[in-house]
């Protein structure tokens, strides 16, 4: 079967950035969440797939066809929902999806009813005239319609205030779990992503540090607290430690390895306490990118 | 493509509405009004000049600042037809006032004492290579900076249009004998007064710069900002 997307040595580059080589692919079906901080490249990656952005070299691929901007028969498979929510400013918001719906055989118009109906979307009103949050809603309406294969959201929920983010959200997911679509969904807001994800991928500086199933960051990723004298112990799997007097507390991205290295050391009162994929993605993200990838 | 424009136009139908209609008024001032004649050809070539640059320019700048590239952009259509867009629109917004000059003269005829005159065939291709030329420029310019955008390469971009704008107001200097080099006979000026009065040289100039801008579109970096 095809894959959703294919980034092979993707470069691209601007100056003082550089992204990439990524490497990177989804299976369809799958939810592919995308960590990193703000300026992390986690919106240059998605507008190279989509081709906002031309990579400076490296190929991507969409359901097996290159993103060729000649060539875009590969457009209506994806829905985009980008950081800017772009419209025709003028027009109410079922004009613009009148606008839209043109290009894509799929369109449904039933469907976009459907969806501004749960978001609650005023279809009458002006684009200019809608607030942050109904601008999401507007954009994901018209990224949705034409039942897309793969969603591509990049931030689409900041900037909005947690209240309609919660209420996008739900709605949001809600659809999402009804198709069988692939998804790549960036953020920097933690929860959100842990909701939806089967698997994160964690990007900075440019470069993807860690892909994993969200399930085995949950198995693997422990917060260890334990007594032990000795000081100076090059920890196996350990991306942070804390130590008060012979009290130490370690985080260990592979317990089990910490926990057996702990036994052998004669380590005393060793607990070990499960972490929120936020506190990991912290974690990964603040200097366990060594040994997140290795 | 004719999706886009007519989007386009329809979009800023309410806009190119009242453009035209002052067009309309316009013409019939001058035929009925002030009554210019043949030797007032130039004043209206001027005015055609400057409201067709207006309405373009105006066109371009409210695309660019409301990121519609960006939206066509996520459509499954070819690049070049995005790209085509930024041509079929002044192209569209000549034809319109060049029928309503014509139509205006058709208008004024029965009712004036003298014949109204059109700007010749000639005269109304220099203007359109002159309205394209400057559109061409002002697309090329920007698609230029977003697809180098490093420091020595903006920099070369700057010297470059800094040249060619100062270069375009040269033919101005042939009337103020610029330094004398313009000077009454010599063959700088005669060669800027044949250039201006024929259309082949604008209209040239407007294809190769259109050429231009357009491939540099579609090989452009970034359709993220505009």
């Amino acid at each position: 079967m095809e894959k959703a997307f294919q980034y092979q040595d993707m470069i691209k580059t601007f100056p003082g950035f550089r992204l990439g080589p990524i490497n990177l692919e989804l299976e369809p079906g799958t939810v592919l969440g995308l960590i990193g901080p703000n300026g992390a490249g986690k919106t240059t990656t998605i507008q190279c797939l989509v081709g906002l952005l031309r990579a400076d070299s490296g190929e991507m691929r969409i359901f097996g066809r290159p993103n060729d901007l000649n060539r875009p028969a590969w457009k209506r498979d994806i829905g985009y929902v980008g950081d800017i929510p772009v419209f025709y400013e003028r027009w109410a918001g079922r004009q613009n999806l009148r606008f839209c719906s043109q290009f894509y055989p799929n369109w449904s118009d039933d469907k976009a009813d459907e969806l501004a109906g749960r978001f609650r979307l005023p279809l009458d009103k002006r684009a200019k005239d809608l607030s942050t949050g109904n601008r999401v809603k507007l954009s994901l309406v018209s990224a949705l319609a034409h039942s897309p294969k793969l969603l591509l959201l990049d931030e689409p929920t900041s900037g909005i205030d947690p209240v309609v983010r919660a209420e996008v959200l739900d709605v949001l997911f809600e659809v999402l779990e009804t198709g069988d679509r692939a998804i790549f969904y960036s953020t920097h807001i933690l929860p959100e992503i842990s909701r939806i994800a089967d698997e994160l991928a964690f990007i900075d500086e440019g470069q993807i540090w860690l892909r994993t199933p969200k399930e085995d960051l949950n198995d693997r990723w422990r917060k260890i607290t334990f007594r032990l004298a000795e000081v100076n112990i090059p920890f196996e799997s350990v991306v942070s430690h804390r130590k008060e007097g012979l009290d130490h507390q370690v985080i260990s991205s592979d317990f089990e390895i910490t926990l057996r290295q702990l036994q052998e050391l004669g380590a005393e009162n060793v607990q070990d306490m499960g972490m929120s994929i936020e506190e990991i993605a912290v974690q990964i993200l603040k200097g366990g990118k060594g040994v997140a990838s290795a | 493509m004719w999706r886009l424009l007519k989007a386009e136009l329809q979009y800023d139908k309410l806009r190119i509405g009242l453009f035209l209609a002052f067009c309309t008024a316009a013409f019939l001032t001058i035929w009925l009004g002030v009554k210019w004649e043949r030797n007032r050809v130039p004043m209206i070539m001027l005015m055609v000049l400057v409201l067709s640059l207006s309405a373009v320019y105006a066109g371009e700048k409210n695309r660019t600042m409301k990121k519609r590239d960006r939206l066509h952009m996520l459509f499954p259509i070819p690049v070049w037809q995005v790209g085509m867009l930024h041509f079929l629109y002044p192209i569209f917004v000549l034809v319109i006032i060049y029928f309503l000059l014509f139509l205006s003269v058709r208008i004024a005829r029965p009712f004036v004492e003298y014949t109204p005159t059109m700007p010749s065939r000639g005269h109304l291709l220099t203007l359109a290579g002159l309205v394209l030329t400057v559109n061409a420029a002002i697309l090329l310019h920007r698609d230029l900076r977003m697809t180098f955008t490093r420091k020595p390469q903006r920099f070369l971009i700057f010297v470059f249009w800094f040249v060619v704008y100062v270069g375009a107001l040269l033919p101005f200097y042939v009337v103020t004998n610029f330094f004398g080099f313009f000077g009454e006979g010599t063959p700088a000026q005669s060669f800027l007064t044949q250039s201006l009065e024929s259309p082949v040289g604008f209209v040239a100039a407007a294809v190769v710069l259109s050429v231009l801008s357009f491939m540099v579109f579609i090989k452009r970096r970034s359709y993220a900002d505009s």
